[in-house]
């Protein structure tokens, strides 16, 4: 308890009569006293005093009177007995997550944007189509659908900026579950808007589709709303929260955007200092010395940000240590995935290939691997190298990410001399 | 011997008192509490009520196949 109210003044005249009575009901519930028969008194010592009052009070009978955790805990269940909130509820001033711009917010915003989508428009499209599948119902739907695979970027956040946080705390198996679910929806929408899109006269087909699509987007919003944030707030401290919410515009929004940016009421200083030092310590002084150049580390980090291709570095344990941040990065990377296993920032339908491939460079089964797809008007060429050092031995596996379709475009020849 | 238990209660607390809850919760279609880490996470926050919510299961089936198992379940 005594971390959330590190920066609360004490002021101890006015506290004095009512920290004796806390002491003294404290010794009453030591004696064997029920909860019930000091109620009475504890009402009377606590009265109206504000939350920030109780923890003040609290932190002050573990520090200078010596009373140990487990006896103001005691009092924790007294506070429960008599406001009937959680302990949680007692303790917390203020809820920082209802407050606009808190990550939590945000998701929370997002979900009543997805269910207005999905329980109105959705449906009510859905019965309409059921009575008659024309032209224009259709596309309605075509339409809604187009809008709900925004959840791309709602599950994104989430998969990307919260789970390694949960990760951290030594949250995986939920984690990687959701991710499953949130994938399958993911190709349940596109599923039904390839459906749409070809319609052939299958009603009943569509119309199953589409709800299930309702049924399953609310099941997670609630999921979401009852364990994985609840969960996450217990666990995440608020700086961690201050960084998902600065990193949550690189991935962007679902239907609803945070109408500020979140300022944690206390002092939001601790994370601006060590992102001072961040920064500072990306553009250190310093000179690399190769075999073949010196260079500065500023240039350094330049010239990989103006390399026409995306890199990411993963080590011999496979986490990622390093990816280049050029203008256009083809597929979206947020410093959290920094210090996270490789194993982990893949959707786990993906994962068995990702850890056949490590497998196969770690063995010296391979030394490259290429894959090429395409997206949209874009040619993406996605190569795996094996990185080794003099010896051979494994030290790690960079991912090579180009869009190759201006290349690919090229034809004829244009020389240095030919203007 | 009767058992009690409280819908609103966290499972994974249900189930550190009675391991026989999970296999219970397990036959009546919430897969999920098998999985590994769940319980120990998901399930601090996840109640037999958020259950019975989230997958439509209907109470008195849930009442009744306690009670089989001689538990009683308190709303």
């Amino acid at each position: 308890m005594s971390e959330l109210i590190n920066n609360r003044e004490v002021h101890e005249t006015e506290q004095t009569h009512r920290q004796n009575m806390l002491k003294e009901i404290i010794k009453e519930l030591h004696a064997g006293k029920s909860v019930e028969e000091v109620k009475a008194r504890f009402e009377e010592a606590v009265g109206d005093v504000t939350v920030a009052e109780i923890s003040a009070m609290e932190h002050s009978l573990m520090t200078e009177e010596g009373i140990p955790v487990t006896e103001v805990q005691r009092l924790c269940s007294v506070h429960t007995a008599i406001f009937k909130g959680s302990i949680e509820e007692i303790h917390r001033s203020s809820k920082p997550e209802e407050q606009p711009g808190h990550p939590v917010h945000t998701f929370k915003l997002e979900n009543r944007e997805i269910e207005k989508l999905v329980n109105f428009r959705v449906e009510l499209h859905k019965d309409k189509f059921r009575k008659s599948d024309d032209e224009g119902i259709i596309f309605k739907l075509l339409e809604d659908l187009g809008l709900l695979l925004d959840i791309d970027k709602h599950f994104s956040r989430k998969e990307n900026l919260l789970f390694p946080y949960l990760e951290k705390y030594g949250i995986y198996g939920p984690t990687q579950v959701m991710w499953g679910v949130d994938d399958g929806i993911r190709s349940m929408i596109k599923e039904a808007k390839a459906l749409l899109s070809g319609y052939t006269g299958n009603r009943e087909e569509v119309v199953s589709a589409l709800e299930l699509i309702i049924k399953e987007v609310n099941e997670m919003v609630f999921k979401e709303e009852n364990i994985l944030l609840p969960m996450a707030l217990d666990k995440l401290t608020e700086d961690e929260w201050v960084k998902i919410a600065r990193e949550s515009g690189t991935i962007g929004f679902c239907l609803a955007a945070p109408e500020k940016e979140w300022v944690p009421e206390r002092n939001p200083e601790p994370v601006d200092a060590e992102a001072k030092e961040a920064e500072s310590a990306g553009t250190p002084q310093g000179f690399i010395r190769f075999e073949t150049g010196i260079l500065s580390v500023q240039q350094l980090e330049l010239i990989m940000n103006h390399l026409p291709v995306d890199l990411t570095f993963i080590d011999e344990n496979d986490v990622v240590r390093y990816f280049s941040h050029g203008k256009e990065r083809i597929f979206a990377r947020t410093k959290a995935v920094i210090g996270r296993t490789v194993q982990n920032c893949h959707p786990p339908q993906s994962v068995h290939v990702v850890e056949k491939l490590l497998e196969d460079f770690k063995s010296g089964n391979k030394d490259a691997e290429d894959f090429w797809i395409q997206m949209k008007d874009k040619f993406i060429y996605i190569r795996y190298f094996a990185v080794r050092d003099e010896e051979g031995r494994y030290l790690g596996t960079l991912e090579f990410t180009q869009n190759i379709a201006p290349i690919r475009a090229l034809e004829g020849q244009k020389r240095i001399l030919s203007e | 011997m009767q058992k009690t238990l409280s819908i609103n209660e966290p499972i994974f607390d249900l189930v550190s008192r009675d391991p026989e809850v999970k296999d219970i919760m397990i036959e009546l279609g919430f897969q999920d509490i098998a999985k590994p880490g769940m319980l120990q996470t998901a399930g601090r926050f996840m109640t037999l009520a958020k259950g019975i919510k989230l997958k439509k299961i209907d109470i008195d089936t849930v009442k009744q196949t306690f009670r089989r198992h001689g538990f009683i379940i308190q709303e």
